[in-house]
């Protein structure tokens, strides 16, 4: 039988192991461009550089990746104007 | 025991709100970015969650809370409840404050976060600890390949489930706590919410494949009963019961389609006692949901179907069962249509079925069978902001109507006191409100 002292263990084991891998890690998993419909051109006057997550000069808050200005996807959201 | 196990959390397993605005803070996202129509996920909600709630984006300084409302509530069933639908409560046509929940989470550091709910219970007056979720993901490169993953510790088998056909996140998202529910359920169906202690790691590779495995234990009546759960009549697990869920989620365009297992499974004391050894029980789910998620037309279908193999024979012994075997078959099908993000219309068929066993079930019948169609239709109208005073209101109106074919093993007659199926058919209107 699988005590909970082992189960913990053992996932303290998998965590440290993948934690200290070979592969390198993101600091913050951001979402992938499939899962948000990531386009390479704009939709209408809707671009990623109009959105309120693009980080210039190619790059998104929220979206991982290199992310084209001239881009577009489904979680868009514009930029507030000033008034 | 499952149905006394039912029973007996009942107050404390309806529907918790999600949807949070605390993560609407977090990420500078609207409520629809995660949700279709909250609080069902979209793909880019599912990949939040399995992040570990830690993404970020968002300007928000204060600190890390939410609070859901589920106020007030309308229930009308087709004939009254003799003696009242609850303890303060009349016969029929009740109104309720049904919940009201305070949430905290999000991410705590860049991989580590999490969702925390607790709950004050209107109906039955009394608060508790709710569904928890608290997570550590991280992404890597490996030859090429993304590869998710995390560990997660919560309370309630599928609570950290991201598709909404598992239990704990499927439809209805909200019902009403004053209706009368069928008395047999599956053990993987919320009998254990709140009750135990759950470590399940997960891997979710190229956003397609998705893994996960762990296993749960039972709290001790002492921490129950701090968190505010009565731990009368359970029937606690022995030793760790194993869950699993394996799933396949492939994205083309605005489609998402996600087809997967899940299951549990364990040994258990009869309502506590073990002068006859243990009980056991498998719980194997199938399920598969397709979204399609235009703009201004979302379409979201989900199946799930669960079989449980209940060992009883220890029940048997005690008395507690007729049957040293039994088995349940669970249907739970539904297909929406949001409009705009605002306007949500769902349909579904709701079955459980299985073998007579009159002691188990306790019912007059002694049959655990019950159907239901279920239909609502609900307004949402902050998905994409809320007012300029509070952007992150959301709201949630709706009018539910639940018709019963059958009910505990019966169209006609199913108590013995001359109660038809269709006497439980239930309108619920509801105000859901989370900010």
């Amino acid at each position: 039988m699988v005590s909970r002292r082992s189960l913990l263990q053992g996932s303290t084991a998998a965590v440290g192991f993948l934690a200290t891998g070979r592969y390198p890690a993101e600091a913050q998993p951001k979402i992938s461009k499939i899962a948000v419909n990531h386009q390479d051109h704009p939709d209408g006057d809707e671009r990623c550089d109009n959105c309120i997550q693009f980080q210039p000069p190619d790059a998104c808050k929220v979206v991982e990746g290199s992310i084209s200005p001239q881009g577009f996807c489904r979680i868009f959201v514009p930029k507030r104007t000033p008034t | 025991m499952v149905a006394l196990a039912a029973l007996l959390g009942a107050g404390f397993l309806s529907r918790p709100a999600a949807s949070l605005p605390l993560y609407a803070r977090q990420t500078g996202q609207p409520c629809a970015t995660c949700h279709t129509a909250f609080w069902e996920l979209n793909p880019f909600g599912r990949r939040f969650k399995l992040g570990g709630y830690t993404l970020g984006g968002g300007d928000w300084k204060g600190p890390p809370f939410a609070v859901t409302l589920q106020a007030p509530t309308y229930t009308h069933t087709e004939a009254g409840q003799t003696g009242g639908a609850a303890p303060h409560f009349g016969p029929n046509n009740n109104f309720a404050f049904q919940q009201v929940s305070l949430f905290t989470g999000g991410r705590i550091t860049d991989n580590l976060g999490a969702f925390i709910q607790g709950t004050y219970d209107g109906v039955f007056r009394s608060f508790a600890w709710d569904n928890v979720d608290i997570r550590f993901a991280n992404s890597v490169n490996v030859d090429g390949h993304n590869l998710l993953w995390g560990v997660t510790a919560n309370n309630s088998p599928t609570v950290q489930d991201v598709w909404n056909t598992t239990p704990v996140w499927s439809f209805p998202f909200i019902r009403s706590e004053l209706a009368p529910t069928p008395t047999a359920k599956t053990f993987i169906d919320l009998v254990y919410a709140q009750q135990v202690a759950g470590l399940t790691g997960y891997a979710f590779l190229d956003d397609l494949f998705y893994l996960e495995f762990g296993g749960y234990r039972p709290l001790s009546n002492n921490t129950q009963k701090a968190l505010g759960i009565n731990p009368t009549g359970q029937s606690p697990i022995n030793g760790v019961a194993p869950y699993w869920r394996v799933a396949v989620e492939p994205n083309f365009g605005d489609h998402s389609w996600e087809v997967g297992t899940f299951g549990l499974a364990s040994k258990v004391f009869p309502i506590g006692l073990s002068g006859a050894g243990t009980d056991s029980f498998t719980d194997i789910g199938i399920d598969t949901q397709y979204q399609y998620l235009g703009d201004p037309h979302t379409v979201t279908a989900r199946v799930a179907w669960i079989h449980e193999n209940h060992n009883t024979s220890a029940s048997q012994t005690l008395g507690l069962a007729d049957n040293s075997n039994n088995q349940l078959r669970f249907l739970n099908a539904t297909l929406s249509y949001i409009y705009d993000k605002t306007w949500s219309f769902t349909g579904g068929r709701m079955s459980i079925g299985g073998t007579p066993d009159a002691t188990l079930y306790g019912t007059f019948t002694g049959s655990p069978n019950s159907a239901n169609w279920i239909s609502e239709i609900a307004y949402l109208p902050f998905m994409r902001g809320g007012p300029s005073f509070w952007p992150w209101l959301n709201a949630r109106i709706g009018l539910q109507y639940i018709r019963w074919d059958k009910f505990d093993g019966a169209s006609t007659n199913f108590n013995g006191a001359g109660r038809n199926a269709h006497a439980n058919n239930t309108i619920f209107g509801y105000v859901w409100i989370a900010f």
